[in-house]
């Protein structure tokens, strides 16, 4: 495995050069170590010059191939962000929310944070959760006294757990898919896992700071908010309410009637569509690019890692980061699922899931006897901190974005001691599954 | 725009252009590569198209040949499907030596080699893996075939739904378990997976019209077997194995003692479907037909999560180091297949296969003399084994 | 073609050309202009339904 050996170290060494060094973006440094490892590996190993070119030109464009449907939703999500945002929608809405709450301010914290988990729990996509609810409620815990660093936190983290929330937990689809477990019974272990978790981060990064909320002293900071609310009435929640009803129905109610699923891009863009004509007049192509603008260094993230991993897998470093894992002592093993899948997951949290996942999934729920459905369950949830690892990062990133963090490491930061409590808890969850059967329902 | 920021933009958008219109050429061929099936000198004695079985799959890209290998004297019938799983090479290629090898001289052989045509045509992302794989034949001649992705191509079905509801569409089942559930939600991309879509919806996606065309043509044609052939990952658990519907568990339990491990000396496994596990040709064809519904699987590195370097050598002759290692750590525990020769060839994989469709459709006769199959020249195990060169079966 | 493969058609021609747009019209430096370039590639062979 010493070649392979070598040609991660050729990737790695490159991305790091292009991103610290030559401070290159993140799909571009990718796209550098993708070619170098490609050529390293590909002539190492004895293919003829011209075959690795040809191998190499096909390959990373097909790598992109993996996430092409991911960009639609991250680019259409930014739209409706953008149209929000520009009509005024979220302005009202942050209003809206303090003046109706501000009294039970932890009360208040949780709600938020489930609403940041819902579009996550319905999608099974922390990207999704985000841009969408964690974009609504930004505002919102800025304006109820969280500073943008921690309010970022706030969504990064209910984006993470709202992924893995029942119903939909696309992480513990691949891993049953990898392992021919129906993904049936998942429901009470995922509640377990998340919700408890949910209101203790929420309450453990912001009750500090709205606990002596003083809503007198916080409303003329609201009189541009209150002000808009006022001019538009009602008809300014239509956006929120259709991206709702659209979620709802699209997600859990539509298959059960026989109504395919129309997929997030169009509940975002049919809700930006309607959110142009219910507050501020807005320049559509001026939206619509300027949203496709804030969305390309992701997008192009995500691209990048679509042909690190496809070059990864051809050469062979993919297989030596697999069994380099699984070397490790069986008395390890727990100390290298929690480390290695999210780290693996920093290149792609449902690639850590198929990559490493599954391996652990066999090892937890088959070799070493524990529940299946719990054992998958934990495992998702440590997948989930993939999206929090640089340098994709992705719950992280947009999270960022929308509080305007610069760098989106101060996010990461924040978050270090909710994600070795989650870490801790999933890990403890996976080795003592059995304890945990009787969650197991349905 | 400033004259430097042209002069990049334009070099740029070149290079975008060249790699688009280069890789762009490279998918467009492997999706009109047809593979030369050789039915010259072989028992095929027809084609028909599978639409035959599904009017919504005329004019598709689905529209697979099925090859009918019909035996003088009247008998049973027996399915056999090959390339379900396009990454699956031994499922495809041994599919493909049966039909151009296999005489019948009683009951019929219906034989597939690609029935997800759609799969064949591309490539998993993010796998690394060929386009192709290549056999030498015994007159020298290089014959070409697909090494395509585990599911139906997007550009026959786009976009995925989040998760996937499978449902059996409007069959009826004949044979369903007690407490077995008939619907079951699934990740959005295994509405690609054909082996996700059985029994299949007449006027659903591609993939479902193809599993509905082959459910409708086993109850049109009272077809006795059918036999889906796969490989899986060598950590995979259910591997070298047979996995049987509860009505073909018998056949399956004694073609495997008797034949398989006591004659032949092929240690293989026999696995009964599970219920709850829905839309598998095992489970799904043996619920809604009467007929003894089975799947094979045997270990293929080439497809596995430990693998290394992926290429066509790896497909052909499984020699893996990584999967070297994985089969000496932790006491072996972690693959289910013997890695012990640290190599797994294709013609070990393929004999496997056609030494179980044999010992299969033999039982079967056994067990029901009107159902009886009589097949000649079948390929030996020992010596495709022994000669370790594919090529050699294929005409 | 179904109409929902329509639809997203249509998505991915909306991205592509906003993406495009940026491309030769708002981004100045190298490396931002070939971050639209990758974002480009895999949009225009799926609008062409190539793959």
């Amino acid at each position: 495995m010493t070649p392979y050996m070598i040609t991660f170290f050729v990737m790695v060494g490159v991305f790091m050069i292009g991103c610290f060094a030559l401070k290159w973006p993140v799909g571009v440094s990718m796209l550098a170590a993708a070619v170098c490892g490609a050529l390293e590996g590909m002539l190492a190993h004895g293919t003829s010059f011209m075959q690795t070119l040809t191998d190499t030109g096909r390959m990373l464009v097909e790598g992109e191939f993996g996430y092409v449907d991911t960009i639609l939703t991250i680019a259409t999500a930014m739209i409706f962000m953008k149209v929000i945002e520009d009509s005024g929608a979220l302005d009202a809405l942050s209003s809206l929310l303090i003046e109706k709450f501000h009294k039970v301010p932890a009360v208040l914290l949780i709600l938020i944070m489930f609403i940041i988990m819902f579009p996550g729990m319905i999608t099974g996509s922390s990207t999704a959760a985000v841009l969408s609810a964690g974009s609504i409620m930004a505002p919102v815990l800025m304006l109820l006294g969280l500073d943008n660093v921690t309010a970022g936190s706030v969504i990064a983290m209910g984006g993470l757990l709202g992924m893995i929330a029942p119903p939909v937990n696309t992480a513990a689809l691949v891993i049953c898919a990898g392992i021919d477990v129906p993904y049936v019974g998942f429901t009470g272990p995922l509640l377990l896992l998340t919700f408890p978790l949910a209101i203790l981060f929420v309450l453990m990064l912001g009750l500090p700071k709205v606990k002596n909320l003083d809503y007198e002293k916080l409303k003329p900071a609201l009189e541009k908010q209150d002000a808009t609310r006022r001019e538009y009435g009602v008809k300014i929640y239509i956006p929120f309410f259709v991206l709702l009803v659209l979620m709802i129905f699209f997600k859990l109610i539509a298959k059960n009637i026989g109504v395919d699923d129309v997929g997030m891009p169009v509940i975002f863009l049919v809700s930006a569509f309607i959110g142009m004509f219910t507050g501020r007049k807005i320049s559509v192509v001026k939206t619509i690019t300027d949203a496709v603008r804030t969305a390309t260094p992701v997008m192009a993230i995500l691209m990048g890692v679509g042909m690190f991993i496809e070059i990864m897998t051809a050469t062979g470093v993919r297989g030596f980061i697999v069994m380099t894992c699984l070397q490790i002592p069986e008395a390890l093993w727990i100390v290298a699922c929690c480390i290695s899948i999210p780290l693996f997951g920093a290149v792609s949290s449902y690639g850590s899931c198929s990559v490493l996942g599954v391996p652990f999934a066999y090892i937890y729920g088959t070799y070493l006897g524990g529940n299946v459905v719990v054992c998958l369950a934990a495992i998702s949830l440590i997948a989930a901190v993939g999206d929090m690892m640089p340098p994709t990062a992705l719950a992280g990133l947009f999270a960022a974005q929308i509080t305007n963090v610069k760098p989106y490491t101060k996010i990461l930061k924040k978050c270090i001691i909710p994600i070795i409590i989650l870490l801790v808890y999933a890990g403890f969850v996976l080795v003592k599954s059995k304890l945990f059967a009787w969650s197991v329902f349905g | 725009m400033k004259k430097k920021g042209l002069v990049s933009t334009c070099i740029i958008l070149a290079v975008a252009v060249f790699m688009a219109v280069y890789a762009g050429m490279s998918f467009s061929k492997k999706r009109n590569f047809v593979e030369d099936v050789v039915t010259d000198g072989s028992a095929v004695t027809r084609t028909e198209k599978l639409s035959t079985y599904n009017s919504y799959l005329a004019n598709t890209f689905g529209d697979v040949d099925i090859y009918v290998l019909e035996g003088q004297e009247p008998g049973g019938s027996v399915l056999i499907l090959g390339g379900t799983h396009a990454n699956e090479p031994a499922g495809h290629m041994a599919a493909i030596v049966m039909l151009e090898q296999f005489k019948p001289t009683k009951g019929t052989v219906y034989v597939i080699p690609d029935i997800c045509k759609s799969g064949l045509s591309h490539n998993d992302p993010l796998e690394g893996t060929p386009q192709y794989i290549h056999f030498t034949t015994a007159d020298g001649n290089v014959r070409t075939f697909h090494f395509g992705s585990r599911a139906s191509n997007p550009i026959d079905q786009w976009p995925d739904p989040d998760t996937y509801l499978h449902t059996s569409g409007d069959w009826e089942p004949l044979h369903l378990p007690e407490n077995a559930q008939t619907t079951q939600t699934l990740s959005g991309s295994e509405v690609r997976n054909q082996n996700r879509c059985y029994p299949g919806i007449a006027n659903g996606t591609l993939t479902e019209k193809v599993s509905y065309a082959v459910t409708n043509m086993i109850k049109t044609l009272n077809i006795d077997m059918i036999i889906d052939l796969h490989e899986s990952s060598p950590e995979y658990a259910v591997n070298n194995a047979i996995v049987a519907h509860a009505n073909a568990m018998e056949i399956a339990g004694m073609a495997k003692a008797l034949t398989l491990e006591e004659e032949k000396g092929i240690a293989i496994k026999v696995e009964p479907s599970p219920i709850n596990l829905r839309g598998l040709t095992h489970r799904e064809l043996g619920d809604y037909t009467d007929a003894f519904a089975l799947l094979c699987e045997v270990g293929n590195p080439s497809q596995g999560r430990f693998r290394g370097y992926t290429d066509e050598e790896l497909a052909i002759t499984g020699k893996d180091p990584c999967y070297k290692v994985a089969s000496e750590i932790h006491n072996g525990a972690l693959l289910y297949v013997d890695y012990s020769s640290g190599d797994f060839p294709i013609s070990l994989r393929v004999a496997r296969h056609i030494a179980t469709v044999a010992a299969l459709i033999d039982e079967m006769g056994y067990e029901y003399p009107e159902k009886e199959i009589i097949i000649d020249n079948v390929p030996d195990y020992d010596e495709m084994v022994a000669a370790d060169n594919l090529g050699l079966w294929l005409r | 073609m179904s109409l929902i493969t329509i639809v997203y058609l249509v998505i991915a021609a909306i991205v592509f050309l906003s993406v495009l747009y940026n491309l030769l019209t708002k981004e100045e430096k190298v490396v931002d202009k070939v971050a639209c370039a990758m974002i480009l590639v895999p949009l225009a062979l799926r609008l062409l339904m190539i793959k």
